[in-house]
């Protein structure tokens, strides 16, 4: 953690907003908090973004009918041919497998937390779903898809509801800090100014293709990590950026 | 009065700042000192520069602040309860501060400025300054050069340019630059390095490392990493590290390569997934599957004990797994 005539670092801020921080570091921030409105400003944002996560619903029934479907369509992939780098061979997972695998493998407990796991991603994948539909039209006008430039138009869809929240919070809070930053342009130097605005540039690109890519295959818990991170990535610089004509 | 115009460059209040030290700057002419005149802009001439040096007593875990226009940063931990500032500057600018007033006992903080007062410099001050081997150093700069040694107890060093280089293992590095390359060579037990464009380089371990960059590669080559977060968007990343025991690292890029480095019998639980990338395993005879809809790859496979974790995600960089 920074001294207090610093801003608190980010990192710093999630802990205190998750308050895993010890009694003195959350004293500490808690006091720089009521006297510093940028460090206050990003603490309202992150209490915001639990706020809303904490008001998503924990579980959401499916209808009888979509197991068969859904069982279907894992029965499909469990099918699929795998490729193999670098051979050229091509094997399925079948080939792969020992002989006295199949025997164990229902008791193994590698198994049983592979079928928790399908469990919970069906699960997840219902609750998405059910929501998207719920929701679809209202997201769908909240936040138009994004194309990257050159591309083809993606087919209408929309974000996964828990993370069209978080984005909502993220682009808040990038666009406070847009403004900070665009204030003291003035002050930084014409290097400074390009190399933030190529970052920013690169990390907006990076951005639009993970969106599009989740716009398209919205239960793929991968693409709202990427996205999340990349989002991460622009608060993160441009947070750096809004501090360094105040020192430099 | 100079602590006032110091006070007002920080943020929030003021904090009381002693002059306990013994101001013994000594003005030099032009051409006076070699080192100096390398400073200097060639347009301009012999650029005429003074020198600087300030020193005094300061408690073994003192914090020192250190900022402004200086373009070649020394920073070096020794075994003495003192503080020494030296180095020289263009003629005209301002080299300001002190150690801040104890109540009782050695001082425990001191702060320095450096201000620019024309343009047209191709180098700022060129300081190098001695501290206690526990003492915290925070120091910021536009484009500078900055050498860290002997320091074992927190750094936190901010950057536009240039480039960062700490040779010694303090308790907690932080550091930030834009398009300044940085380079961690004994690791530090809590490590957070972050950049926009510069190449990130990190060896000797780290109990809780957290490393990322835009477009600038992340290499963590030697060393034990408890726990470990490497991102970058474009940037490739090269993790050769250990992990330790029940430790975990992950790496993530949208777009730059990642390469990992294990033994030939990793004990490690893998879990790599690329959305269009590929992913080659030259470790282990696992085999990459296709990924969601027949697109990217994934790879997980637990192998020795398994004690260990790598998370590696990507969305469209090559992943590529090789032994070590």
């Amino acid at each position: 953690m920074k001294g207090e005539r610093e801003h608190i670092a980010f990192d710093t801020l999630n802990d205190y907003a998750d308050g895993v921080l010890d009694e003195r570091s959350m004293s500490i921030v808690s006091k720089h908090i009521e006297s510093c409105s940028v460090c206050a400003g990003q603490y309202s944002v992150l209490r915001s973004v639990l706020q809303s996560a904490a008001q998503l619903p924990r579980t959401l029934a499916p209808p009888d009918d979509i197991w068969a479907e859904l069982k279907e369509s894992l029965d499909r992939r469990k099918e699929a041919v795998l490729p193999v780098i670098g051979t050229g061979h091509i094997v399925s997972k079948a080939d792969q497998r020992s002989p006295g695998a199949t025997q164990k493998r229902w008791q193994s407990p590698a198994f049983l937390a592979v079928a928790a796991l399908i469990l919970v991603i069906v699960s997840s994948g219902i609750t998405a779903l059910m929501l998207r539909d719920n929701n679809a039209q209202r997201l769908a006008n909240q936040y138009p898809s994004v194309r990257a430039p050159g591309s083809a138009p993606v087919p209408p869809s929309v974000l996964p509801v828990g993370f069209t929240m978080a984005e909502g919070e993220y682009s808040r809070a990038i666009g406070e800090l847009l403004q900070a930053v665009d204030a003291q342009r003035s002050r930084l130097s014409p290097e400074t100014i390009r190399t933030v605005d190529r970052s920013l540039a690169v990390i907006d690109s990076a951005i639009a293709e993970a969106r599009n890519a989740l716009v398209a295959d919205p239960n793929n818990a991968t693409l709202v990590d990427l996205l999340s991170a990349s989002y991460q990535r622009k608060l993160d610089l441009l947070r750096r950026t809004s501090e360094l004509s105040s020192r430099i | 009065m100079i602590s006032s115009r110091y006070s007002a460059r920080r943020h929030g209040g003021s904090l009381p700042v002693g002059w306990a030290v013994v101001v013994a700057a000594a003005l030099a002419a032009a051409g006076g000192d070699a080192r100096a005149q390398k400073g200097g802009d060639p347009a301009k001439g012999a650029t005429p520069r003074v020198a600087i040096e300030r020193r005094g007593a300061v408690a073994s875990d003192a914090s020192i602040r250190l900022f402004g226009a200086f373009s070649t940063l020394r920073i070096i931990g020794w075994d003495r309860d003192s503080l020494v500032v030296s180095g020289t500057m263009p003629k005209g600018w301002v080299f300001d501060g002190g150690l801040a007033s104890a109540p009782a006992g050695l001082p425990r903080g001191a702060k320095f400025f450096v201000e620019a007062q024309s343009e047209g410099y191709t180098s700022g001050a060129m300081l190098e300054i001695h501290v206690p081997l526990r003492a915290r150093v925070w120091a910021k700069s536009g484009s500078a050069d900055i050498e860290v040694s002997g320091v074992t107890g927190g750094l936190d060093l901010n950057i536009v340019g240039g480039s960062v280089t700490v040779s010694s293992a303090p308790r907690e590095l932080n550091i930030e630059s834009m398009d300044g390359s940085v380079r961690v060579l004994a690791g530090a037990a809590w490590l957070r390095v972050k950049t926009a464009t510069g190449d990130i380089d990190v060896r000797g371990g780290s109990e809780d490392a957290g490393l990322s960059s835009v477009s600038g590669t992340v290499r963590v080559t030697g060393g034990r990493y408890e726990r470990g977060k490497f991102e970058t968007v474009t940037g490739d990343i090269v993790y050769g590290g250990e992990v330790g025991y029940k430790g975990s690292v992950d790496l993530t890029t949208h777009s730059g390569r990642v390469e990992l480095r294990l033994p030939p019998r990793p004990n490690v639980e893998l879990d790599a997934a690329t959305v269009t990338g590929t992913i080659e395993n030259s470790v282990t005879s696992s085999r990459p599957i296709a990924g969601r809809e027949g697109r990217g790859m994934e790879l997980g496979f637990s192998s020795g004990t398994g004690d260990t974790r790598v998370v590696v995600r990507s969305f469209k960089g090559n992943v590529e797994l090789k032994p070590r």
